[in-house]
């Protein structure tokens, strides 16, 4: 907003009117002296029967030829000292200004800003052709990969992803239908499978409970039983020997119960 | 497709094929006297029977010493040891308890070792205890023929599912 400049007093203007007054009465009595002597003048600088080349004009339009040139001269020469001396000052006065301050305080930006047509800037801008020029392939071979993977939380994207509707919108039947499931079976190995869970279900003892009698239990028990009636027997003859090495049973040969082969279960 | 399955519970596996101790042995050697006992009482039996199909009218109730009697027990104490170790390398005493006797090599005995072992077994008897003492859980009549009483627990037939 421009404010409006404050009027001089009225005083100041009469003054102004006051002296104007012989100023423009000499002007004018200047050009009326002009135009009287004009015919005098003209005769004094070319004096008739004198040769042209003698006239007084001629020494006058020599002398205003030397002043021209020396009037140039002068301007380069102001010219040069202007240039050498203006930039210095005006680097010297900027560096006194606080050109910030004084746009602040000077300046409505706000009203400035307001008066902008930002639609207009942006509705002549060809976005296209801004993205057209800028090289992506450049962008992302500085982008360090490494260093924006570390900073990614991983856990916190994995929370934001609703995986029930990622598997909703999977056709889990067209899936399965390109498996090649003979080939899947083809790769695992059965027999170790079923040895693993055998051993972890211990298909043995179920087998046992299924089909062994009470007495089969109790021999099972007894045999148990006196094994570790043996052991505390051994450990306890052998503390009173003061023995301090384990006994030594390992006996020659295998044992039909597992040298003669597990029982085999065919299906 | 076969599988296999280990018959043996797991808490006895890692006993199978070592020396058995004294209490197994012991509780085996009970059980074979009872066999044993039960196999004169039915020779008795039977001896009777014949003898009273024989001469009904003469019959009477045998009382032999105990001579006789024990000479009849340590033979028929030899024949079945002997039997049993030569034909299935246990008695029904190591069926029971999940013993087997083997020699040096841990093949089952031969005839002759099978017989050697059962006469020292019924001459000395008390010859078990040593069990109890030896690093290597054996016998008097193990140290002298080389054998060996392990843990071997009866293989279970095949199932077909």
């Amino acid at each position: 907003m421009e404010e409006p400049r404050p009027r001089p007093p009225k005083v100041v203007d009469a003054v102004l009117g006051v002296a104007a007054i012989p100023i423009l009465a000499a002007a004018s009595v200047t050009r009326e002296i002009a135009r009287a002597v004009a015919p005098i003048g003209h005769v004094v600088l070319h004096p008739p029967l004198i040769d042209k080349r003698l006239h007084p004009a001629r020494v006058v339009d020599m002398l205003a030829d030397r002043g021209r040139r020396a009037r140039l001269n002068a301007g380069d020469d102001l010219n040069r000292l202007v240039a050498a001396v203006v930039p210095a000052a005006v680097e010297e006065v900027l560096n006194t200004l606080d050109l910030n301050g004084i746009v602040r305080e000077r300046v409505d930006l706000d009203g400035l800003v307001a008066s902008v047509d930002i639609d207009a800037i942006i509705n002549r801008v060809d976005i296209d052709e801004v993205v057209r020029r800028v090289d992506v392939d450049a962008i992302v071979d500085r982008i360090d990969l490494d260093i924006v993977a570390k900073r990614l939380d991983v856990d916190a994207v994995a929370d934001r992803v609703d995986l029930d509707r990622i598997v909703d919108r999977l056709d889990l039947d067209k899936i399965v239908a390109r498996v090649d499931i003979d080939a899947v079976v083809d790769r695992v190995d059965l027999v170790a499978l079923a040895e693993q869970v055998i051993d972890g279900i211990d298909l043995p003892e179920i087998i046992r409970e299924s089909s062994g009698s009470m007495a089969s239990e109790v021999v099972r028990d007894v045999r148990i039983q006196s094994i570790e009636a043996d052991e505390r027997v051994a450990h306890i003859i052998d503390r009173l020997l003061r023995r301090r090495r384990a006994r030594h049973t390992d006996a020659p040969g295998e044992p039909e119960s597992l040298g003669g082969g597990p029982t085999k279960v065919d299906s | 497709m076969t599988a296999s399955i280990d018959p043996v519970p797991k808490e006895a596996r890692h006993f199978q094929g070592r020396r058995a101790g004294l209490i197994s042995r012991g509780l085996s050697a009970g059980v074979d006297i009872a066999v044993v006992a039960a196999s004169m009482a039915a020779i008795y039996v039977g001896f009777s029977a014949v003898l009273f199909l024989y001469r009904p009218s003469r019959f009477q109730l045998l009382t032999p010493s105990w001579q006789v009697t024990i000479a009849v027990g340590y033979i028929v104490l030899t024949i079945y040891l002997t039997w049993s170790w030569r034909s299935a390398g246990r008695t029904y005493g190591c069926h029971v308890m999940g013993l087997r006797v083997v020699d040096r090599k841990g093949q089952r005995l031969g005839l002759a070792a099978a017989f050697l072992r059962a006469v020292l077994c019924g001459i000395f008897p008390l010859g078990l205890l040593w069990v109890a003492i030896s690093r290597e859980n054996r016998s008097i009549q193990d140290l002298i023929l080389h054998t060996s009483v392990i843990y071997d627990w009866d293989i279970r037939p095949r199932i077909r599912g």
